[in-house]
């Protein structure tokens, strides 16, 4: 399917089976979006159609040709961060602990064959909420700490505080992974 | 370490862009129920527009429909005419009717005369004098046809006045052989349509009915021919009687159709002059008499606006600032007024209901620059939302030596595409000058709007640095002031006006330490307006 002219009119005129299928095609990138950062089933529906509302809504900015797939990406994250602002504890989330009682750990690198995509996702959800907000802003979205800065509005400090702690923490339970797969 | 920093960086890229999903019933249900709330939101968006138009509509036709008043006046008019003209034509009937009693009861008695010797001329007499006192009903006997009862007036007075222009006695014998007598006494007693000369005849028949009844009597007795002449001497004098009698009848009946026809005359030239005269009827138009009583009217209007936010934006130096992202919003209003006239001084309170706001695009393309060097990345940025931002930091890799300038346009992340709409319940108190000009009246108004929002009343900016969009509330009550000019066009007990004007916020919508927002208004009402008694 290409988003073309004819699709973005019918869309805008409330083609239900166009709207339908333009629905289907973006799921995949708007779902693969909230896996990561939602571990609920309603709160990634939440996102995804909330997500896909904006995009229909606004598919008269989308120009044809271009990356489509990229434009509801930047949706889909967008959302993720409005719905993480909606959090009355927003501040506090992102506060940095004193106790850092997670050690660094070093991983062989022909360790990360063994893992697969369903426990890298679990490895991820075991992550505390702002902390896997900004690594995954950061390592996987391509982010720069300067962008999450100023997209989640805290300091710069805490950005690489909530990185290191992050590499630290899946370090740690790749490590344990590695043991558990042995045993 | 650093390279095992981007490898567990890339280990989770890599894994999380391999996933794969496909879209669960729940998700399609979900996303089948927002599309749908998103479809009525955009039709009643829609639907508001056409509604509002419907007031709009109905002012104009009724302003346009025939005037019912003065078809209502022609139509009175030529009823009164014909009133008249029939009135006149009953008069002429009813004299005309007078004379052709009068005529018929001679002729009657004439017939009596020439079949004086029959015996059944008693019978017959007595029976058509007896329906000529009761009317009805008929006795066993009597042999008058309803059909002749019924008989058109007009066709026996025809009948009755070519008669009269006819010789005398031969008319009246060859009448004698065409209709019988008890008939026509009959016509007389049933065509008759005055209840008074009813009354009369009765009298008159009474009297009369004992007279022939002792005429008959000595016929009887008496085969003699001097009897002849006695009972039409008899008969002659009743004639003369009855005729004498008749004519007073006539008369008094014709004073009293006078008398009515003057009464009525006196109606309808009252109505007449009540209905013509228009410098009695006429309402505000310049040519009524000025009192200095006070008139009170009631004015039902809807009409549309078009509000624009002047905005003032404190510490504020983006390339975009929101109100070049913003266009004027068409919205509808409608509301009630209440208006007294004082001399030519117009004073007015009311009820109205407005929305105001604005179209807002916030999704300006965001535009980096970045100027990268062996040492320093400086970079700016500028999108629709924020300020622009300038902030210097060392990198930890060097990719290149020289000094680069790059600049990239990308897709605004963040945009916010929709109308900012607010929603008003307003309380406006007018003061004006009327000039009248025949049915026109135009009136230059002043006055002040007590505003108070509806409902949460809320509008979504790109305000606050690096905050994104942010809802804000308006203001719960708003002062404006008001310029107008009505053009109205006044009929006998209403009229129809139109009404531009302009309204502008004293006290601001919303207000923060970012914006401060009010909106001026350009619109035109139309309405109808009714005279309270």
């Amino acid at each position: 399917m290409e988003v073309t002219e004819d699709i973005i009119r019918e869309v805008e005129m409330g083609n239900r089976k166009i709207t339908l299928d333009l629905y289907h095609y973006s799921f995949n990138v708007l779902m693969s979006n909230a896996v990561r950062y939602k571990n609920h089933k309603e709160d990634q529906m939440e996102i995804v159609n909330n997500a896909f509302v904006k995009i229909v809504t606004n598919i008269s900015s989308y120009k044809p040709g271009t990356a489509y797939f990229s434009w509801i990406k930047t949706i889909v994250q967008r959302e993720i961060i409005d719905d993480f602002r909606k959090n009355k504890r927003y501040k506090e989330l992102f506060k940095m602990s004193d106790s850092d009682t997670v050690q660094d750990s070093v991983v062989d690198p022909d360790v990360y064959e063994s893992i697969d995509n369903e426990s890298a996702l679990q490895m991820l959800n075991v992550l505390p909420p702002a902390t896997k907000l900004v690594f995954n802003l950061y390592a996987i979205e391509g982010y720069k700490s300067k962008e999450i800065v100023e997209e989640l509005n805290i300091s710069y400090e805490t950005v690489k505080w909530h990185i290191k702690q992050a590499r630290k923490k899946l370090k740690s339970l790749i490590v344990e992974n590695k043991i558990s797969l042995k045993q | 370490m650093k390279d095992e920093k981007d490898h567990i960086d890339d280990f989770f890229k890599e894994r999380s862009e391999q996933g794969s999903f496909e879209a669960p019933d729940s998700f399609l249900d979900d996303i089948n129920s927002k599309l749908d709330a998103l479809d009525q939101k955009k039709k009643r968006r829609g639907g508001f527009f056409w509604w509002s138009l419907i007031p709009l509509g109905l002012i104009v036709i009724y302003a346009l429909w025939p005037n019912d008043s003065q078809n209502k006046k022609t139509q009175l008019l030529t009823e009164n005419k014909a009133e008249k003209s029939s009135n006149e034509k009953e008069i002429n009937d009813s004299t005309q009717l007078k004379k052709s009693l009068t005529i018929r009861f001679e002729d009657s008695l004439s017939l009596n005369k020439v079949k004086e010797n029959a015996s059944s001329s008693k019978n017959t007499l007595s029976s058509g004098i007896e329906s000529k006192t009761k009317i009805s009903p008929l006795k066993e006997g009597d042999e008058v046809s309803n059909a002749i009862v019924e008989q058109d007036n007009s066709l026996l007075i025809k009948e009755e006045l070519k008669k009269q222009e006819q010789p005398n006695s031969s008319n009246s014998n060859n009448e004698s052989e065409i209709v019988p007598p008890e008939i026509k006494e009959s016509v007389i007693a049933d065509s008759n349509p005055e209840k008074n000369i009813e009354s009369i005849n009765s009298n008159i028949n009474t009297t009369q009915n004992e007279e022939i009844e002792l005429s008959e009597t000595n016929a009887v007795k008496d085969n003699n021919k001097n009897e002849d002449a006695v009972i039409i001497d008899t008969l002659d004098t009743n004639l003369s009687e009855n005729s004498t009698i008749h004519s007073d009848t006539s008369e008094s009946a014709s004073v009293q159709i006078d008398s009515l026809s003057t009464d009525k005359e006196d109606q309808d030239s009252t109505l007449n002059v009540e209905e013509v005269d228009p410098s009695e009827t006429m309402l505000a138009g310049g040519n009524r008499k000025k009192d200095d009583k006070i008139d009170h009217e009631i004015q039902l209007y809807g009409g549309m606006l078009n509000s624009s936010s002047n905005l003032i934006l404190s510490n504020d130096s983006s390339t975009f600032p929101m109100n070049t992202m913003e266009s004027n919003l068409w919205s509808s209003s409608f509301g009630v007024m209440y208006r007294a006239k004082i001399k030519q001084f117009d004073l007015g309170a009311g009820l109205s209901w407005k929305q105001n706001g604005e179209k807002v695009n916030y999704s300006t393309s965001i535009t980096q620059y970045a100027d990268v060097d062996s040492l320093i990345f400086v970079g700016w940025q500028t999108d629709s939302i924020f300020n622009p931002n300038t902030e210097t930091w060392s990198v930890d890799s060097i990719p290149f030596y020289d000094t680069t300038t790059t600049t990239e346009s990308i897709t605004d992340s963040l945009f916010y595409n929709d109308i900012n709409k607010y929603t008003w319940i307003s309380i406006p108190l007018r003061f004006g000058y009327r000039f009248d000009i025949n049915k026109f009246s135009i009136i230059p108004r002043g006055g002040i709007d007590f505003t108070f929002a509806m409902g949460s009343n809320t509008g979504t900016y790109a305000e606050q640095f690096n905050q994104g969009l942010v809802q804000k509330s308006s203001s719960q009550f708003i002062l404006s002031y008001a310029l107008q000019l009505e053009v109205r066009r006044n009929f006998e007990r209403w009229h129809v006006f139109v009404n531009p004007y302009f309204r502008s916020n004293v006290t601001p919508v919303i207000s923060s330490a970012i914006q401060t927002r009010r909106y001026n208004s350009w619109g035109i009402n139309a309405g109808i307006g009714f005279k309270l008694k």
